[in-house]
């Protein structure tokens, strides 16, 4: 599977694309929606490796400086970097105190095509600044924190050695799976060796399994009261250890994505949540990164497959507040539109239950609206809901004949195999199946990344909408000030709110000496509620979707007046009074 | 009947026990103004006796606190195999102002190592079974307890803004009385809940509204409203009670519980020592929560949705297994014989806390004991004196006037003894407000005075940690048989025993895969297997010299020898060789 790893292919430079002995540019026409001259060249038809995704954030930062920033939010297990791409308007503001958008990939290592979601992301938004006015403004005020991949080790192990389509979810940190003392020592083989792990199978009168008639590389069950030729015998391995089972204790054994600290549960109520909550390093550098940045006020976290937008909770013991929901429904409908074949969904109850899931964690812990799209349908194959895959479905074979050329399978073929005897191997290629067939990539990163821009946009924007003054006679004056937040999400969750996770937003007057501090609860007959306590700076719990805030003072003094509102993961707005 | 058969199977350490009794216990301790260490002297403490039995220990550290302090390990054992054999671990302190269990700790390992070189039987035991001592789990919060002014503080030195005020730890206790040390704060309130006791005027409980007595204060702990937001010490200094910190029954977004479990460098620390000792079979936990003097027993219920608890759709379990219940049955009574020490306040309820999670997540067998209480309470219900103060102010009317009694009693007791351990109330200025302050003396309600209480708490849980460390599970290979089958045919068995009285693991820790089972292996050299794995991996086996069968048909010439090895990292090994004839 080398071939897939062409970092070769990555070249700076319009003049690189295609013919690589000419050095003059190509004439075209950008496509609708697309760079119109792109600085950095990257070929969306492959997936890359660590060395590979830091190179192409090295170069986007080469080239756009003002829009992209490569750092590292820690090391993995492996002492591979955690690669952090921040892309935001870098001349405007400052990074780290703009509302900001989280977007990681990869955390199982076989998914990787959320890597390329976020790298795609990262490359369109730096390409794009300057030539459209919504991306231009978007990076005026938001912040997007890109990790490409929060698992290297697993990633480098799915590219670089022999794996099927699943393997390995697990990362790379050495586990003991089946219980006899030894790590990670009866793994896959490639027996054949052409770099993937396919399946074994056998002839046997008394085998379950027959060719499928219309399509005789797929093995189906026998017709009932007729006898098979085939039986399976899972995938390409030895008895490495001498225990009698094949492949039982490959790398790691653990679930990355079961190791977070939200409703974390051992290993009899959620296998592969591991020893600990955090015990794994990527998982600490994530929380540390997101704790230290509370202007985040999205996330998104790529998963691979089945075309899903999902949302929490993973576990019934959670259930998401009303308000909360009404914020994750607009969006997550927003997204079933741009993302056809896409279905919004909740994990537990549409999906299935998980204890200790990472965005359990960004939004229980943090109160963070974060969402999980599992990336591939089959859907895609013919664009038909209908063609619902299952194991004997032989829609995939058909989309590989028609449209892959065969290049999918690897076709069955005799290999003498130490226990079973006389068998054949052949099967799925790892790359198919989950991952996006080439030509697909392009389309389905633009697609999802289009989602995380919308919500990047939705994200929460305070502003202050007006201000407004009255004498009261005596010196003192009234300051009615009307701050909005125009956008879908609210400053605070709900989780937020009431588990006080980030701080209220501050709504402050300064230029006169304030008497008394008031938060309008009822614009229309002018109820308020009074802070007593350092009035001049009220603290405003949230600042809802779509909403308005109304507050006001009783002031000595004659103006002008500046009323700032600074919410952490809403921004920052001021207004000044003639 | 099976407690006592498992109990004459690990006799030995009996011996060792009746002339630990004979023991001066603290030493030099006894000569301090406070029999208790502080984080320095306990280190320097360690360190020499490191140092004197630099060939039967080691000192490691297994975490730095946020306040700069080391969390210490020190390992106690002779032999080579020190760390591929059972191991007990004792902690304590993970409660802050829970010093007598550091002195437990501390006074165990060396009256063990002292006693090593004259004595065969400590000796003996310190060669078959290692023991690791943690004495001071939380010695951020355990320094408060030593003045400036001393205090009954359980966070570590991790800065947090509880109150959510973006300023961290600016409102803490105050010493309002200047006598050194943060006692309680009573405030004239016609709102408040509280009235002096009639039977003791020192003793403040609930006004019970049903007989129509009406509340005349409010109770506080000793303090000023520093930051001027009309709340009293909400935002004491450090972050994260070690003890809630772990993962069972975590409370998210409570009160000194962190972050998340484990996001304090002390819990962390233990969790990757715990993960690197794989060993460590048993845990001795010294704090509020106790299994000891009543024993966790199996409740049945049903979780989420009515499905089992423990599962992935019922959540997490809420009561050990039911195949678990009859160990925890046997330590206790064995607690009971060798402490003398049979009643007593029930546990402490726990969210987050080290007992719990060693059985829990970890699935060590796990035990524990407050230690100590004032002695002959006239009721089982004191386990909130183990509460921070701060939570003590804020019970139930029913368990407040039970607590008032137990409080009455401990007073007599106290007077009795000699020892001042209650701060008379007396008028404090605060504000406009009318306060007095006044109460139990910081830890005087957990740590025993110096003296005979001292000694005795020391000496029972010297002879109970020295008892259990006798019980760790043992592996031994028995019965070995060769039948012949004919024509070079034959089948091999083996009991896989364990001679310890506790089980190799919890029943519960085969669903949670660690520690890991016992791995059986058949090496046939010159004969071949025909049945039977040559690996297999043996998930339990119960204590008190049970034991399992396991057998092979083999292929080989008669005389041929092969080998039987079984081993796991809490049971030690055991090999056999095993010849066909």
């Amino acid at each position: 599977m080398r071939i897939l790893v062409h970092v070769a292919l990555l070249a700076v430079g319009a003049s690189q694309i295609v013919g690589a002995q000419s050095a003059a540019p190509l004439g075209n026409l950008a496509a609708t929606g697309s760079p119109t001259n792109p600085k950095v060249m990257v070929s969306w038809d492959r997936y890359y490796d660590h060395a590979a995704i830091g190179e192409i954030g090295r170069r986007l930062q080469a080239a756009h400086p003002n829009t992209c920033r490569l750092s590292s939010i820690g090391k993995s297990h492996e002492g591979r970097e955690l690669w952090l791409i921040t892309v935001t308007d870098f001349t405007k503001g400052q990074a780290d105190r703009k509302p900001a958008m989280y977007v990681d990939g990869n955390i199982h290592s076989n998914e990787i095509q959320g890597t390329e979601m976020a790298l795609y992301t990262a490359w369109y938004l730096c390409e794009r600044r300057g030539e459209v006015a919504w991306i231009d403004s978007l990076l005026t005020d938001r912040t997007l924190y890109i990790v490409p991949t929060i698992n290297p080790d697993g990633r480098e192990n799915y590219l670089k050695s022999a794996n099927t389509a699943s393997s390995p979810r697990t990362g790379m940190v050495p586990r003991d799976n089946d219980g006899d003392g030894r790590v990670d020592e009866d793994t896959y083989d490639d027996l054949d060796g052409d770099g993937n792990v396919t399946q074994m199978r056998r002839r046997n009168p008394n085998g379950r399994f027959i060719e499928s008639p219309e399509e005789p590389r797929l093995l189906v069950p026998a017709p009932a009261g007729t006898r098979g030729q085939w039986e399976l015998l899972g995938s390409e391995g030895l008895d490495n250890d001498g225990d009698g089972e094949v492949n039982e204790d490959g790398v790691g054994g653990y679930d990355p994505n079961r190791n977070w600290p939200w409703r974390w549960m051992p290993n009899y109520v959620q296998g592969g949540a591991d020893y600990y909550p955090t015990s794994l390093p990527e998982t600490r550098a994530v929380i540390d990164f997101v704790v230290a940045h509370p202007n985040i006020a999205g996330a998104q976290s790529y998963h691979n497959s089945g075309g899903m937008i999902l949302r929490g909770p993973g576990s019934p013991q959670d259930e998401y507040r009303p308000q909360d929901v009404q914020v994750f429904d607009q969006l997550g409908r927003v997204g079933e539109r741009i993302l056809p074949g896409y279905r919004y969904m909740i994990v537990w109850k549409d999906l299935y239950i998980v204890w200790g899931g990472e965005l359990d964690w960004f939004y229980g812990g943090r109160g963070i609206v974060t969402f999980s799209n599992e990336l591939w349908t089959s859907f895609k194959f013919f664009e038909k809901a209908e063609t619902n895959t299952n194991r004997y479905d032989r829609t995939d074979y058909e989309f590989d004949r028609l449209l892959l050329f065969g290049d999918a399978f690897v076709p069955w073929k005799p290999y003498r195999h130490p226990q079973y005897g006389d068998i054949e191997i052949g099967g799925s290629k790892k790359s198919f199946g989950r991952a996006e067939p080439g030509f697909l990539l392009q389309a389905e990163a633009h697609r999802n990344m289009a989602f995380t821009l919308f919500q990047t946009w939705q994200m929460p924007k305070v502003e202050v909408d007006s201000v407004a003054t009255r004498s009261l006679g005596n010196g003192l004056t009234e300051v009615t000030a009307i701050v909005a937040n125009r956008r879908i999400v609210p400053t605070h969750t709900q989780q937020d709110v009431e588990n006080n996770i980030s701080r209220p937003d501050y709504v402050t007057l300064e230029g006169a000496t304030v008497v008394a501090g008031y938060r309008v609860v009822n614009d229309r007959n002018g109820q308020s509620v009074e802070q007593e306590r350092k009035p001049a700076r009220l603290e405003i719990a949230n600042i809802p979707g779509n909403s308005v805030v109304t507050v006001k003072w009783v002031v000595r003094g004659s103006g002008p007046y500046t009323v700032t509102v600074d919410s952490e993961k809403g921004g920052r707005d001021s207004r000044r009074t003639r | 009947m099976r407690a006592s058969h498992a109990l004459r199977r690990t006799a030995p350490s009996w011996a060792v026990l009746a002339l630990f009794t004979l023991l001066p216990f603290h030493g030099a301790a006894a000569q301090r103004s406070t029999p208790y260490r502080t984080h320095a002297a306990l280190s320097a403490d360690l360190r020499t006796l490191a140092t004197a039995h630099s060939a039967t220990t080691q000192l490691v550290t297994i975490a730095a606190s946020p306040g700069g302090r080391a969390v210490h390990a020190l390992r106690v054992g002779s032999g080579r195999d020190v760390d591929s054999r059972p191991a007990l671990l004792v902690i304590a302190n993970a409660h802050g102002p829970h010093l007598v269990g550091s002195e437990i700790a501390y006074a165990t390992a060396r009256r063990l190592l002292e006693r090593a070189a004259g004595d065969t039987a400590v000796a003996r035991l310190l060669g078959r079974t290692t023991i690791w001592f943690i004495p001071r789990m939380n010695p951020d919060a355990a320094e408060a307890m030593f003045g400036g002014p001393a205090w009954e503080r359980t966070a570590n030195g991790m800065s947090a803004d509880d109150d959510h005020d973006q300023a961290t730890d600016e409102d803490g206790p105050d010493d309002l009385n200047g006598d050194g040390v943060i006692t309680m704060m009573r405030i004239a309130d016609p709102n408040g809940d509280w009235i002096a006791d009639s039977a003791d005027a020192r003793v403040m409980r609930r006004a019970d509204l049903a007989k129509g007595e009406v509340g005349r204060w409010r109770m506080l702990v000793e303090g000023t409203d520093d930051d001027g937001d009309d709340r009293y010490n909400e935002d004491g200094p450090g972050g994260v009670d070690v003890n809630r910190n772990f993962a069972h029954n975590y409370t998210h977004h409570g009160a000194e519980a962190g972050l998340h479990p484990f996001s304090a460098p002390e819990s962390r620390g233990l969790a990757e020592f715990t993960v690197a000792h794989p060993e460590i079979a048993a845990v001795y936990v010294l704090g509020p929560q106790d299994n000891m003097i009543r024993p966790w027993e199996f409740r049945a219920s049903t979780g989420i949705a009515g499905a089992a608890t423990g599962t992935s759709a019922g959540g997490p379990l809420t009561s050990i297994v039911r195949a678990d219940e009859p160990t925890f049955a046997d330590v206790s009574r064995r607690f009971h014989e060798v402490t003398g020490l049979t009643k007593g306040p029930s546990a402490a309820s726990g969210a987050g806390d080290i007992l719990s999670h060693f059985y829990y997540v970890f699935g060590r067998w796990s035990f524990g004991s407050r230690a100590w209480w004032v002695p002959d309470p006239p009721r089982d219900s004191t386990a909130r004196a183990a509460a921070p103060a701060a939570a003590r102010a804020t019970g139930s009317a029913s368990t407040a006037t039970d607590a008032a009694a137990d409080e009455r009693a401990a007073l007599k007791w106290f007077a009795a003894q000699s020892v001042d351990a209650f701060v008379p109330w007396t008028t404090a200025r605060i504000a406009d407000e009318q306060a007095e302050v006044g109460g139990f003396r910081p830890g005087a309600l957990l740590n025993p005075p110096a003296g005979e209480q001292l000694d005795s708490t020391l000496d029972r849980h010297g002879r109970f940690i020295t008892e259990l460390a006798g019980m760790m599970p043992h592996v031994a290979l028995r019965d070995a048989k060769v039948e012949s089958l004919g024509d070079g045919a034959w089948r091999v068995s083996v009991e896989v025993a364990n001679d310890g009285m506790l089980g190799s693991t919890t029943a519960l820790s085969a669903r949670l895969r660690t520690p890991r089972g016992l791995r059986l292996e058949l090496d046939p050299k010159g004969a071949t297997i025909l049945s039977g794995e040559r690996i297999q991996v043996v998930n339990q086996v119960p204590g008190a010299g049970r034991s399992t069968r396991r057998s092979w048909t083999v292929a080989g010439s008669r005389g041929t020898s092969m080998t039987l090895t079984v081993d796991s990292p809490v049971t030690g090994s055991a090999s056999q060789t095993i010849t066909l004839r």
